[in-house]
C-alpha cells in the first residue's frame, strides 16, 4: 500500500516536471491578437465561420485565436470571454448567445480599450463597436415565410419548430415569419410553435407529435439548423413526403440527403465562411482605425451594406439551397 | 483502521511511533483529498504562470473571482445537501426561478432591496418545497428534485415566456462592479457565507444533526433527532443560497433568463465530491468544498489562457476530478 502511493506521487511529480520543461512560454502577441468567440464550439456552422475567418486573418497579418463554450449557454460564454479579457486581445469578435447577458462583459472589454465586434448574433448596441450581420432579421424571417407560402399556394395550416425558446436571434426571425404570414398570407394558419432545443432527436419527436396532433397540417418550418433535417426525417417516415411542404434555416450538409431525394425543395441560410471572412476583415479595419463604408468591396465577400447610425454591417441577402446549387457548399 | 496506535506499532517497525501516528492521522483525515487537490492546482498554477504572462495578473484573478463566487455559493448549499445523504438536481432551476423573479420585480420598478428580497424569497420557497417533500413526506431526494427541476424551470420559462429580462436598476448591477481593495464584493459575500456555513456545520446542533442524518438516517430517527426538520432546513438553506447566486448572476449578466443556472448544478456536485466528501453523505468540510470549486475555476481559466481547445479543456478538467478522487482513495487505502 505504501509503495503504491509512493509510485503515484512519483508519477505525478514526473508528469509535472515534463509539462514544465517540455513546453515553451507562449508569446504575448496582444497587439495583433484577433479573438473570435462563437456561441458554441464544435458544430460545422461555426467551424466553417472559423475557417473563413482564420484564412482572412492570416492573410491580413493578424494572430487568430478561436475559442468558446462547449454548450450554447450565455453564462458559460460570459465566463469564457471574461477569461479572455486577461489576455488583452487587440480585437474581440463574439457571436452572442443572448443580447442582454453578454452586454456587461463586452462593455467591460470596451472599458479596457478593446474594440468589440459582434458577429452572427448581436448584443445590446451600446455594448459593441460594430455588428457584422449575415442578413437582416426582417429580410430573413419574411423570406423563409415566402418560401413556405409559395409551396403552399398561400393556404393551409403550418407549424414551426424552433431551437430554444430563449435564443434572441431565433425569436427575432420567428417574429418576422409570423408577421409576414399575418400581413401577406391571411389564409395560412399557424397551429403551433414548439422547441426542438437545437437537438435533432428532440426536434424529430416534436415533428412526429405535430404530424399526429394536426392531420390537416400542410407545412412545417424549422427555425434552427437542427430542426429541418429532423422534420424531413419525420415526414419521410410517416410516408408524407411530397404532401407536406418544408421550409426553414439549416445547413447544406444536414439537408443534402433530403434535398437530393426531393423531400425538401428549398432550404435557406447564408454562407458562414463568408461571414467569418468579413468579420476578420472588419477586425483588421478596427486595428487600422478605419471605418467601414457603404458599398465597400471586401475580398471574398463582395459588396457590403453599412448602417453607420446603428453601427451595423450587413453581408448580403439570404442564400437558398436547392438541388441545383447545393453541391457547391460544404458546411 | 480503527486504532491508529495499534497500526503504528504493527505495520511500520522502524519509524518513530509519533511520526507514524501523524501519517495515519493524515491518511484517514478528511483533509487528505482537498490537500491533494490544492497541491495539484498549485502545480498547475505555477506551470500556467510560467507559460502565460497573463495568468498571475490581478485582472485575471478579479475576473475569475466572480463566477467562482456564484458557483461557490451553490456548492456550499450542495455540501449540506450531500452531507445529509441527499442530492439536489434542481439547484440550477431554482437559480433560474430566482433570477426571473428578480426580473419581474425590476420590471415593476420595485426598489433594489425589494428585488433582492423577492429573488431570495423565490429561492427559499423552491428549497422549502423540496424540503417538505423530502423531509416530511420522506420521498427520495433524487426523484423529488428531478421532478422539481423540471417544474421550476417550467415555471421560470412560463414567467419569462422564454425571453431574457433586461433593464435592471443600477443599484442591483452595483454588485458586479463593486469591489473592496480590488476584491469583487460578490466574492467577499461568498467568503462570508462560507464562514457562516462553517459555523453552522461545526458549532450548531443543526450541523450535528445534518451529519448524523447523512451517516445513518434510521439511527438518527431512533436517536430522537428531528430528521424531517433537519432535511427541511438543508433544502431551504440550499434554496436561499441559490437565490443569492441568482442575484449575483443577474447583476453580472445585467439580465435574467430561465436557464441562467443550468451549468451550475453539476458543477456544484462535482466541486463537493472533488473536495473529498463522500457522495453517500455523513461528512462535510467547508474548506474542502472551497478547494473543490476553486480548483475547477482556476484550472479552466488557466487552460483557456494556455490556448487549450475547449473540448480538451473539458476533458482535462474532468481528469483533475478523476485523479484527485483516485489518489485520495488509494492513499486512504479505501479499496472497497
Amino acid at each position: 500500500m505504501k509503495n503504491r502511493s509512493c509510485r503515484s506521487f512519483g508519477s505525478l511529480a514526473l508528469a509535472a516536471l515534463l509539462l514544465a520543461t517540455g513546453c515553451s512560454r507562449l508569446p504575448r502577441n496582444s497587439k495583433t491578437l484577433f479573438v473570435m468567440v462563437p456561441k458554441l464550439v464544435g458544430i460545422p456552422y461555426f467551424n466553417s465561420a472559423r475557417d473563413g475567418a482564420s484564412e482572412e486573418a492570416r492573410r491580413l497579418g493578424l494572430h487568430f485565436f478561436y475559442t468558446g463554450p462547449t454548450a450554447a449557454d450565455a453564462s458559460l460564454q460570459v465566463d469564457v470571454i471574461a477569461g479572455l479579457l486577461a489576455r488583452h486581445p487587440a480585437v474581440l469578435a463574439v457571436s452572442c448567445d443572448d443580447a442582454n447577458a453578454l452586454a456587461p462583459v463586452l462593455r467591460r472589454a470596451r472599458r479596457y480599450g478593446i474594440p468589440v465586434l459582434t458577429w452572427d448574433a448581436d448584443a445590446q448596441p451600446d455594448a459593441r463597436d460594430w455588428f457584422v450581420s449575415q442578413v437582416e432579421d426582417e429580410t430573413l424571417g419574411r423570406h423563409v415565410m415566402d418560401v413556405l407560402a409559395e409551396q403552399l399556394g398561400g393556404r393551409g395550416q403550418y407549424a414551426i419548430i424552433t431551437g430554444s425558446l430563449t435564443a434572441s436571434n431565433l425569436n427575432a426571425w420567428l417574429y418576422w415569419m409570423k408577421k409576414q404570414q399575418q400581413e401577406k398570407y391571411p389564409d395560412m394558419q399557424l397551429v403551433a410553435v414548439v422547441a426542438g432545443n437545437d437537438d435533432q432527436q428532440q426536434a424529430f419527436l416534436e415533428a412526429q407529435s405535430l404530424l399526429q396532433a394536426y392531420p390537416g397540417l400542410r407545412g412545417l418550418i424549422g427555425n434552427s439548423s437542427a430542426a429541418p433535417p429532423a422534420i424531413a426525417r419525420a415526414i419521410e417516415q410517416a410516408g408524407l413526403a411530397g404532401t407536406i411542404a418544408i421550409a426553414g434555416l439549416s445547413t447544406p450538409n444536414l439537408m443534402r440527403h433530403y434535398i437530393e431525394n426531393k423531400t425538401v425543395k428549398t432550404i435557406t441560410l447564408w454562407d458562414p465562411g463568408k461571414l467569418g471572412r468579413l468579420t476578420a476583415a472588419v477586425g483588421a479595419m478596427m486595428l487600422r482605425h478605419e471605418t467601414p463604408r457603404e458599398g465597400m468591396d471586401v475580398p471574398g465577400v463582395g459588396q457590403i451594406r453599412v448602417f453607420p447610425e446603428t453601427r451595423k454591417i450587413v453581408m448580403g441577402s439570404p442564400l437558398d439551397f436547392t438541388r441545383e446549387n447545393i453541391g457547391q457548399y460544404w458546411f | 483502521m480503527n486504532s491508529s496506535s495499534l497500526a503504528t506499532v504493527d505495520k511500520f517497525g522502524n519509524a518513530t511511533p509519533r511520526f507514524n501516528k501523524r501519517m495515519m492521522g493524515l491518511r484517514q483525515s478528511e483533509n487528505l483529498q482537498p490537500g491533494i487537490v490544492m497541491l495539484l492546482v498549485l502545480f498547475f498554477s505555477i506551470y500556467a504562470g510560467y507559460r502565460s504572462g497573463d495568468f498571475w495578473s490581478a485582472l485575471n484573478w478579479q475576473l475569475l473571482a466572480q463566477p467562482l463566487a456564484e458557483a461557490g455559493l451553490v456548492s456550499l448549499g450542495m455540501m449540506f445537501v450531500i452531507a445529509s445523504g441527499a442530492i439536489d438536481l434542481s439547484a440550477g432551476a431554482i437559480i433560474g426561478v430566482a433570477a426571473v423573479t428578480a426580473g419581474v420585480a425590476a420590471h415593476h420598478n420595485l426598489p433594489v432591496p425589494a428585488i433582492e428580497a423577492a429573488a431570495l424569497a423565490a429561492g427559499l420557497l423552491c428549497g422549502a418545497f423540496n424540503g417538505i417533500l423530502i423531509g416530511v413526506f420522506r420521498l427520495s431526494s433524487i426523484l423529488v428534485t428531478l421532478g422539481s427541476m423540471i417544474l421550476f424551470s417550467g415555471i421560470a420559462l412560463a414567467i419569462s415566456d422564454g425571453n431574457s429580462f433586461a433593464g435592471f436598476p443600477d443599484g442591483l448591477l452595483w454588485w458586479n462592479d463593486a469591489a473592496l481593495l480590488g476584491i469583487p464584493l460578490g466574492f467577499l459575500l461568498f467568503l462570508a457565507t462560507a464562514a457562516v456555513a462553517a459555523v453552522l456545520l461545526r458549532y450548531t446542533l443543526w450541523g450535528h444533526y445534518v451529519i448524523a442524518v447523512g451517516s445513518n438516517r434510521v439511527a438518527a430517527r431512533y436517536s430522537g433527532y428531528p430528521v424531517a426538520l433537519t432535511v427541511f432546513g438543508v433544502f431551504t438553506f440550499q434554496g436561499l443560497l441559490c437565490g443569492m447566486t441568482g442575484i449575483l448572476l443577474v447583476a453580472r449578466l445585467a439580465s435574467a433568463r430561465a436557464d441562467l443556472g443550468q451549468g451550475l448544478m453539476l458543477m456544484a456536485i462535482a466541486a463537493v465530491v472533488l473536495g473529498g466528501a463522500p457522495i453517500a453523505g455523513g461528512s462535510a468540510s467547508v474548506i474542502a468544498t472551497l478547494a473543490g470549486v476553486a480548483a475547477f475555476y482556476i484550472v479552466q481559466d488557466g487552460l483557456l489562457l494556455l490556448d487549450v481547445p475547449p473540448f480538451v479543456q473539458r476533458a482535462l478538467t474532468s481528469v483533475l476530478l478523476l485523479v484527485a478522487v483516485a489518489v485520495g482513495n488509494l492513499l486512504r487505502g479505501n479499496r472497497r
